[in-house]
C-alpha cells in the first residue's frame, strides 16, 4: 500500500489533508532515532507505519521504556506541551514512517477545536494505559508481574519471548530478577524451559501468583 | 472560587439543574460515599478545596495524586477504559460538582467541554506518570534527598509522619528507614523526635540534584 493510502485511513487525515503536500515524510530503519532527549526540538510526528520506542536514559544510564507507540499516533517531546518534560528518545523499533508536524503547522492545527480534542484525548489516553503499567510494578512484587507477564505472552501453553533483555526493558527487573523468577517458577514445576522458551506446565499456579495483578490490569470495572 | 469562574463553566450552564453542588468534608471518602448509587461511576470537578488520590490493592498503597480547585476529580479513568479503581478523600473541606455518568457524556460531545476535560487530564497524568517514572529511575537516597530539600525551612523540617511519606514517596516503612539512616550515617542529616536537621546541605543538594533537575 503506498503512503497516501495509509495516511488516509488514519484519524488524523481529515485534519490534515489540506496541509499534506507541504508535510514531509520521515522514514526510519529499525534502530534508527526519531528525536533525542539531549536535542532540544519542538517538531511532532505522527506515525502512520510502524512502532516507535520511547526510552529515557538516567545520568547514570539506567534505562526505562516510557511507552511504545504503534502506528496512529502521535510521537515526539508530548511530554514538554504538558509542561511534563520526560527527556526521552524516541527510536524505531520497527522500520517505520512517519509525518513531520512542524511547530508552525501543528499551531495551526491547534486553532482546530476537533483536533485539540483528537491531540489530547489520544496523547493522554496512551499515557493513562502506561501510568497504569509503571503504577502495577509498584503495586506487585516482581514474581506477580512475571507471573502475570508469562501469561500474558503465552499461547498453546508456551511462553515465547524475544530475549531475557528485552523483559527486562519491559518489564523493569534486572537479568539476575529475570533469572531467579523463572528458576524459581522451575522449581515449582509450573513452566519447563525449552529450546526457545518456556511450556506452561501448570497455568492455575501462574494464575494464582498473579491473581491480584490480573485483576487489576483488566480492563472491566465488573472484573476488577 | 466562584462557580462562574471554573474553567467549564459556559459548557455546563444549560446542565446546571442535573448537576449538583455537593459539600465534602475534610477527612472524608469520597467514593464511599457518592459511588453507592447503584454503582454508577461518578465523577466531579472541584470548586473550592483539595482532594488526595490513592490507589490501592491489598495491603499496598500508592499516592496517586492531589487534586485543588478547577480540576476533575473522581471515576476519570473509565473514560480512558483503564479503570485505575482509585479512593480519593478530601484534605480539606471540599466543594464538588457532581456529574453522573449520562450527563458527563452527554457533555463530552461538547467540543468546548471536551476540549476542557482532556487538556486538563492531559496535564495531570503527564505530571502523575512524570512522578512514576522518577521514582523508577533514581534511586530512594536520591528521591529522599530531594523531597527533604524542597521542604526543609532554615536548616530543619519538622519529622512528618512517616506512614504518610511512605504512601507519598512510594517507599516500604523498612526502605523509608533505611534511606534515613543512611543519610544519617553519611553525615548529612540528624534526626530527633521532632526535627530533622541538615547538617551538610552541600551534599543533600548533591544527593537529590538530578531529581530536581529531572521534576523541574
Amino acid at each position: 500500500m503506498d503512503n497516501y493510502s495509509i495516511i488516509k485511513n488514519t484519524m488524523i487525515y481529515e485534519h490534515i489533508k489540506d496541509y499534506l503536500p507541504v508535510i514531509p515524510i520521515l522514514e526510519l530503519k529499525k534502530g534508527e532515532y526519531l528525536f533525542r532527549a539531549d536535542r532540544a526540538s519542538d517538531t511532532l510526528f505522527y506515525i502512520f507505519e510502524g512502532v516507535i520506542k520511547v526510552e529515557n536514559i538516567s545520568y547514570n544510564g539506567k534505562k526505562l521504556i516510557v511507552d511504545i507507540i504503534d502506528a496512529d499516533n502521535f510521537a515526539g517531546p508530548i511530554s514538554s506541551i504538558h509542561n511534563a518534560d520526560f527527556q526521552c528518545s524516541g527510536v524505531a523499533e520497527t522500520k517505520s514512517k512517519v509525518l513531520v508536524l512542524k511547530k508552525s503547522l501543528m499551531d495551526e492545527l491547534m486553532q482546530n477545536d476537533e483536533f485539540l480534542v483528537l491531540f489530547y484525548q489520544k496523547t493522554s489516553k496512551r499515557v493513562y494505559m502506561m501510568y497504569k503499567n509503571i503504577l502495577a510494578r509498584s503495586l506487585f512484587g516482581e514474581n506477580e508481574i512475571m507471573a502475570h507477564y508469562i501469561l500474558r505472552h503465552s499461547s498453546g501453553g508456551v511462553f515465547k519471548y524475544k530475549s531475557i533483555y528485552n523483559i527486562c526493558e519491559n518489564l523493569g527487573i534486572s537479568r539476575r530478577g529475570i533469572y531467579n523468577i523463572l528458576y524459581r517458577f522451575e522449581e515449582a514445576g509450573c513452566i519447563e524451559k525449552l529450546d526457545s522458551g518456556y511450556r506452561i506446565l501448570d497455568r492455575g499456579y501462574l494464575e494464582r501468583v498473579a491473581e491480584q495483578m490480573i485483576k487489576f490490569m483488566k480492563n472491566s470495572e465488573d472484573e476488577l | 472560587m466562584k462557580l462562574e469562574q471554573i474553567a467549564i463553566y459556559d459548557s455546563i450552564e444549560g446542565y446546571m439543574e442535573q448537576i449538583p453542588v455537593i459539600k465534602v468534608k475534610k477527612g472524608e471518602f469520597i467514593p464511599t460515599r457518592y459511588s453507592s448509587r447503584e454503582g454508577i461511576p461518578n465523577k466531579y470537578y472541584i470548586i473550592n478545596g483539595q482532594i488526595r488520590v490513592w490507589n490501592n490493592v491489598g495491603c499496598r498503597k500508592i499516592w496517586v495524586d492531589e487534586i485543588g480547585e478547577d480540576w476533575f476529580a473522581g471515576d476519570l479513568s473509565d473514560v480512558y477504559e483503564q479503570f485505575l479503581n482509585c479512593e480519593s478523600w478530601a484534605v480539606e473541606d471540599t466543594l464538588l460538582l457532581e456529574f453522573n455518568d449520562e450527563v458527563f457524556q452527554e457533555l463530552l460531545n461538547d467540543v468546548r467541554f471536551a476540549k476542557a476535560f482532556y487538556h486538563k487530564m492531559s496535564q495531570r497524568v503527564y505530571q502523575m506518570y512524570k512522578r512514576m517514572l522518577m521514582n523508577s529511575m533514581y534511586s530512594q537516597k536520591e528521591i529522599l534527598s530531594s523531597y527533604i530539600i524542597s521542604k526543609v525551612k532554615k536548616d530543619r523540617m519538622v519529622c512528618p509522619n512517616m506512614n504518610a511519606l511512605c504512601e507519598f514517596l512510594g517507599f516500604s516503612r523498612r526502605s523509608l528507614y533505611n534511606t534515613l539512616n543512611d543519610l544519617i550515617k553519611d553525615g548529612i542529616l540528624e534526626k530527633d523526635d521532632n526535627y530533622i536537621y541538615i547538617k551538610d546541605r552541600e551534599a543533600l543538594e548533591d544527593q537529590g540534584k538530578h531529581v530536581q533537575e529531572y521534576m523541574l
